[in-house]
């Protein structure tokens, strides 16, 4: 039964006992697609049968171990800050879950200070109690 | 003509001629000196970059290094000088074969009267994944330095 890359055939399996195939897949380029069929007879009986990934009479779906390694991290926890020797005040990011007394409490160890922050930043906050992943606060000296 | 009257016209003459020779004599007025140039406008430069895993009240990276573990603060110290009003900027981004994504981005307006010192910092709770990354500085949308480092 063939298999194929980009519709190119890479070859037949010939099945062993009990319908177990087994070849070493070589030559892959990493960044090649991750996605790979095997198309098969019409299967009616046997384990292949009832695989969850038989999509249909015919073909086998699989996908390449090396494809996981392929996909970005995730980055969307990162939490970034600055501060200058040239300004007074230092620049915060919003993450997730964040409120303006808890990030006064983390930058002046006081969360009743959350007001200052607020000040600080009327001309994009409009609600004390609204403020979103990404945007970004200035936090004036203590 | 009486004698009166061409007494009276040489003087008349004699006073304009002395008008003219008076006219002529005046020295003529000094050129205008060209303004001197107004010197150049101060302006603000970026020096060196340098990472580490902290920095000091100074906002000075206390120990240059380009590697950094899973669960590092990383910081970047950025040194200017010149005086003036401008905006840096930090871009980390993680690099993998042909790919790059940009892990945070972070500006930090600035007011120096001197040399300054202006640090940015990236942290991951739950880690960094290793490999490839690398920050980018930029002083008002310019870009002025690329530091790679590598996190194992």
């Amino acid at each position: 039964m063939p298999r194929r890359q980009h519709n190119n055939e890479l070859g037949e399996i010939s099945s062993g006992p009990q319908f177990l195939w087994t070849k070493k897949i070589s030559n892959l380029a990493p960044t090649s697609t991750c996605l790979y069929i095997m198309k098969v007879p019409t299967l009616t009986a046997g384990p292949l049968a009832e695989s969850p990934n038989l999509i249909g009479q015919g073909a086998l779906v699989f996908k390449k171990e090396a494809c996981m390694a392929d996909k970005m991290p995730d980055f969307s926890d990162v939490q970034g800050g600055s501060s200058s020797t040239a300004s007074s005040e230092t620049t915060y990011e919003v993450k997730s879950g964040d409120s303006l007394s808890k990030i006064a409490k983390r930058e002046y160890g006081d969360a009743n200070l959350w007001r200052k922050i607020f000040d600080a930043n009327k001309d994009t906050l409009k609600d004390p109690d609204k403020i979103y992943p990404g945007q970004l606060l200035k936090i004036p000296a203590k | 003509m009486s004698k009166k009257c061409l007494y009276a016209l040489s003087t008349l003459l004699l006073i304009l001629l002395t008008a003219c020779g008076k006219k002529e004599e005046q020295p003529a007025p000094a050129p205008e000196t060209a303004p001197a140039p107004a010197p150049a406008p101060a302006g603000i430069s970026v020096g060196a970059i340098s990472l580490g895993k902290a920095v000091g009240p100074d906002k000075r990276v206390s120990a240059p290094v380009e590697t950094f573990a899973k669960g590092d603060t990383i910081y970047a110290s950025v040194e200017t000088t010149g005086a003036g009003t401008a905006t840096l900027k930090a871009r980390w981004t993680y690099k993998k074969g042909d790919q790059t994504t940009v892990v945070s981005e972070e500006p930090q307006p600035i007011t120096p009267s001197g040399p300054a010192t202006t640090e940015f910092h990236i942290s991951k709770p739950t880690g960094w994944p290793a490999g490839q990354y690398q920050v980018e500085v930029f002083l008002d949308d310019k870009s002025v330095g690329v530091k790679p480092f590598t996190v194992s």
